[in-house]
C-alpha cells in the first residue's frame, strides 16, 4: 500500500514539483513528533499562547431545555484566536520553521484558518500571505481585517466559485512556485500525505483533553461526540483518540446547504469517490469528474470535498455523517446564543442544529458536542440573512 | 507510438514540436481546425488538455479556457469522436492531458478504453504520481502510453524510481510554477536536462514557459521536443485564431527543426 492512506482514501495526488516538499515535511515530522523537545514546544504554546486546556462544559440550560441527554460542550471557541484552527497552526508553523521556511500560505473559507495562521506568523516572525476566495471575502469582512491587523496579505480569489476551493487552488499554485522558501499550512486534514495526518494529530488535543475531562467529569467517557465537518479538522481531531472506545459513537454533521438546492457541501452524504486537492476522497462531483458547486450559510463548511480518513470512518461505519441545512443551524445558532449565553460560529451551530435529532434519548446519555468556534465572525452573515 | 515518433526525431538528429491545446476551445469547430493546422504543420505529437474544474497547475490562460470550455457544456464523448476523426486522417500521437479526477469517470478502466478506441496514444496526469502503480498499470493495460512529469525539485530517487513505470515519455517542467509563467532559468534548466539524460534512455521532453524562438534556441540541443502550450492557448482566444496561430508557430518550428 503506497504511503498515505486510509483504507482506500488518501494519497499523494499533487504535481511533481510539490513531491519533494511533502516528503520532506513526512520525513521531519516522522523524526521530531515523539520528541521530548518538540513535545514540549509545542505544549508550551498550547498552554500559555492558545490558552489550553479548553474546558469541557455542562450545558445545563440547554440539557434543561430539551429535557433529554445531558449535553456538553467541548470549548474549542475559547481558545486565543476563537476557534479549533489554531491547534493545528502553531503545531506547522513550528514544522516551518525546523524546514528553514521563512514564508507560510494558507486558504481560509471562513478566515479563522487565516486569523490563525496570520497570528502564529506574527508570533513567529515569519511572513504570511492567505488565499481567499471573494465571496468569502464579502461574508467574513472581520476576519479579513483582523488578518490584515496581524501584518498577513489576503490575497481575493475570483476565478471559479470563488470560496474555499478555489482559494486552495490559488494556494496550490502558489506552492508551486515559491516552494522552495514557502510551507503551505493546510487548514484541514485534507490535502496530499502527510498533511491529512499532521492536522488531525495537532488537532486531536482536543480528543485527547476531553477524554481526561470526562472520566473526571461525567466519572465515564461520553456516549456520543457530535462535531461539525467540512474538510473535517475539528471533528477528527476530537472523534481520533475515542477511534478505538467502540461504544463512543462518533457523530460528523454535514451542511446540507439551503434546502431548496440540489448541492450542499455534504460530500460524505452526497458525494462519490474522486481526487481532490491532493486526496482520494469523497467528493461532489459530476459524472464526468468536474467539482460542482456547493452552497452553505456557513463558509467553513462551503466545500466539496471531505478528509480521507473521514471517508474511511464511513465506509467502515465507526462514524455516522449526518446532514443539517441552513435553517436548522440558523435555529440553534439562536437557541445556543439564547439558552447557553454561547454565540456559536455557523460551522459549529449545524453540530448543535443534531441535538434536535437525539433529544429524545434518554437522560442517562451524555454527549458531547465540539465547540470548533465562536460566532462573532458571523454576526454580519447573520444579521443579513435575518433582513 | 510515441516512442517511434522519437525515435524517428533521433534518427534524424532533430527535435520535436509537441505543441498542446484545449480540447474545445475556444469552441469545437476551431478546435478541429487548429488540430488538423498543428499537424499539418508536421507536430510530433499533440497534447490535448482535458477541461478540469480545478486544474492547479495551470496559469491564468489555461485556467480560463478550462473554465470556458466546461461553461459551454464540454461533452467527453464529442471530443472522442473528434479524435477518432482526426486520427482517420493524421497518424500523428495524441495525449490526453489533465488532472486525475478527470481520467476515472465512470471508471479509470472504461475511460482509458474509451480514449484508446477514440485513437488516444497516451495520458499525462499532471497530478498522479509515480507512486500511484496500480493506476498507472490499467493504463498501460489498455495499451495506452503514459508520460512522466519531473520537475526542477524532483529528486533523484524520484527519477530512478519513476523509470518502474516504464513512461513512454519524460516531461521536465522548466521551472517552480504554473504553466506559461516567465521565470525561466537556462543554466538551471539545461543542467537539470543533463543531469536526467544521464539516468533515463526514455524521450525527453521540455515545456512551462517555452514562448519564442530565443527560448526554443536555449534548450533545443539539450531536450527531444520542446512543448508550447500557454501562447498557443493565448492566441486561439482571440480573433483570426488560425492564421494568427499559423504565424506565430511557423517560424518557432522552423527553429526547433533548424
Amino acid at each position: 500500500m503506497n504511503k498515505g492512506y486510509f483504507g482506500k482514501y488518501g494519497g499523494t495526488f499533487i504535481p511533481e514539483t510539490l513531491s519533494h516538499a511533502c516528503e520532506e515535511l513526512d520525513k521531519l515530522y516522522a523524526e521530531i513528533k515523539d520528541t521530548d523537545e518538540f513535545k514540549s514546544e509545542l505544549n508550551d504554546i498550547y498552554v500559555n499562547y492558545v490558552g489550553r486546556p479548553s474546558p469541557l462544559y455542562f450545558a445545563e440550560s440547554l440539557t434543561e431545555y430539551y429535557g433529554g441527554p445531558k449535553i456538553w460542550f467541548k470549548r474549542e471557541d475559547l481558545n486565543h484566536t476563537g476557534a479549533h484552527k489554531i491547534n493545528n497552526t502553531v503545531g506547522q508553523a513550528l514544522l516551518a520553521k525546523k524546514l528553514g521556511k521563512k514564508r507560510i500560505i494558507a486558504e481560509t473559507g471562513a478566515g479563522q484558518h487565516g486569523v490563525a495562521t496570520a497570528t502564529i506568523c506574527a508570533k513567529l516572525n515569519l511572513d504570511c500571505v492567505i488565499y481567499m476566495g471573494q465571496t468569502d471575502i464579502e461574508r467574513q469582512e472581520l476576519n479579513v481585517f483582523k488578518i490584515k491587523t496581524l501584518g498577513a496579505e489576503v490575497i481575493p480569489v475570483t476565478s471559479g466559485t470563488a470560496t474555499l476551493k478555489d482559494a486552495l487552488n490559488e494556494s496550490i499554485r502558489d506552492w508551486v512556485t515559491n516552494v522552495e522558501d514557502t510551507h503551505y499550512i493546510i487548514g484541514s486534514v485534507t490535502g496530499p500525505h502527510p498533511y491529512p495526518t499532521i492536522v488531525r494529530d495537532f488537532n486531536a488535543i482536543s480528543g485527547k483533553e476531553l477524554k481526561h475531562q470526562a472520566l473526571e467529569q461525567i466519572n465515564k467517557l461520553p456516549d456520543m461526540i457530535v462535531a461539525c465537518v467540512g474538510g473535517g479538522s475539528n471533528a477528527m481531531g476530537v472523534f481520533h483518540p475515542f477511534i478505538e472506545d467502540k461504544d463512543v459513537a462518533l457523530i460528523g454533521v454535514e451542511a446540507g446547504g439551503n434546502s431548496s438546492m440540489d448541492v450542499g457541501g455534504a460530500s460524505i452524504n452526497d458525494g462519490s469517490q474522486g481526487v481532490l486537492h491532493g486526496a482520494k476522497t469523497k467528493i461532489l462531483q459530476t459524472n464526468t469528474g468536474d467539482i460542482l458547486e456547493t452552497n452553505s450559510i456557513s463558509a467553513g463548511l462551503d466545500y466539496p470535498g471531505v478528509g480521507p480518513e473521514h471517508a474511511h470512518l464511513a465506509d467502515i461505519k465507526r462514524a455516522e455523517y449526518v446532514k443539517i441545512y441552513d435553517q436548522e443551524a440558523l435555529d440553534a445558532f439562536y437557541l445556543v446564543s439564547r439558552k447557553e449565553g454561547i454565540i456559536p460560529a455557523l460551522e459549529t451551530a449545524h453540530a448543535l442544529a443534531y441535538l434536535e435529532k437525539v433529544k429524545t434519548l434518554s437522560t442517562d446519555v451524555n454527549i458531547v458536542v465540539n465547540m470548533s468556534g465562536r460566532g462573532d465572525k458571523d454576526l454580519y452573515s447573520v444579521m443579513n440573512n435575518d433582513k | 507510438m510515441i516512442n517511434k515518433t522519437f525515435k524517428n526525431i533521433k534518427t534524424n538528429k532533430a527535435t520535436g514540436f509537441v505543441p498542446y491545446i484545449v480540447a474545445h476551445y475556444p469552441n469545437r469547430d476551431t478546435f478541429k481546425e487548429a488540430l488538423t493546422l498543428l499537424a499539418e504543420l508536421n507536430a510530433d505529437v499533440i497534447e490535448i488538455g482535458i477541461p478540469f474544474t480545478d486544474p492547479i497547475a495551470e496559469g491564468k490562460v489555461i485556467e480560463k479556457a478550462h473554465h470556458k470550455v466546461l461553461e459551454d457544456n464540454f461533452n467527453i464523448s464529442d471530443l472522442l469522436d473528434d479524435v477518432k476523426d482526426f486520427k482517420s486522417k493524421f497518424d500523428t500521437p495524441l495525449i490526453a492531458m489533465g488532472y486525475t479526477n478527470s481520467f476515472i469517470n465512470p471508471d479509470q478502466e472504461s475511460f482509458c478504453q474509451n480514449a484508446k478506441n477514440a485513437g488516444f496514444d497516451g495520458f499525462l496526469i499532471v497530478d498522479m504520481p509515480y507512486v500511484e502503480h496500480e493506476m498507472i498499470e490499467i493504463i498501460k493495460n489498455n495499451d495506452l502510453e503514459f508520460v512522466q512529469l519531473l520537475a526542477p525539485t524532483s529528486t533523484d530517487k524520484t527519477i530512478t524510481n519513476c523509470l518502474a513505470n516504464e513512461p513512454a515519455m519524460v516531461y521536465y517542467i522548466t521551472q517552480r510554477g504554473v504553466t506559461g509563467s516567465g521565470n525561466l532559468d537556462y543554466a538551471e534548466i539545461t543542467e537539470n536536462l543533463m543531469a536526467i539524460r544521464n539516468k533515463i534512455n526514455v524521450p525527453l521532453v521540455t515545456g512551462f514557459g517555452i514562448k519564442t524562438t530565443e527560448h526554443v534556441n536555449q534548450f533545443k540541443n539539450f531536450t527531444d521536443g520542446i512543448v508550447i502550450g500557454s501562447s498557443i492557448v493565448d492566441i486561439l482566444s482571440k480573433p483570426n485564431p488560425l492564421i494568427t496561430l499559423e504565424n506565430y508557430i511557423s517560424p518557432l518550428i522552423k527553429e526547433i527543426k533548424a
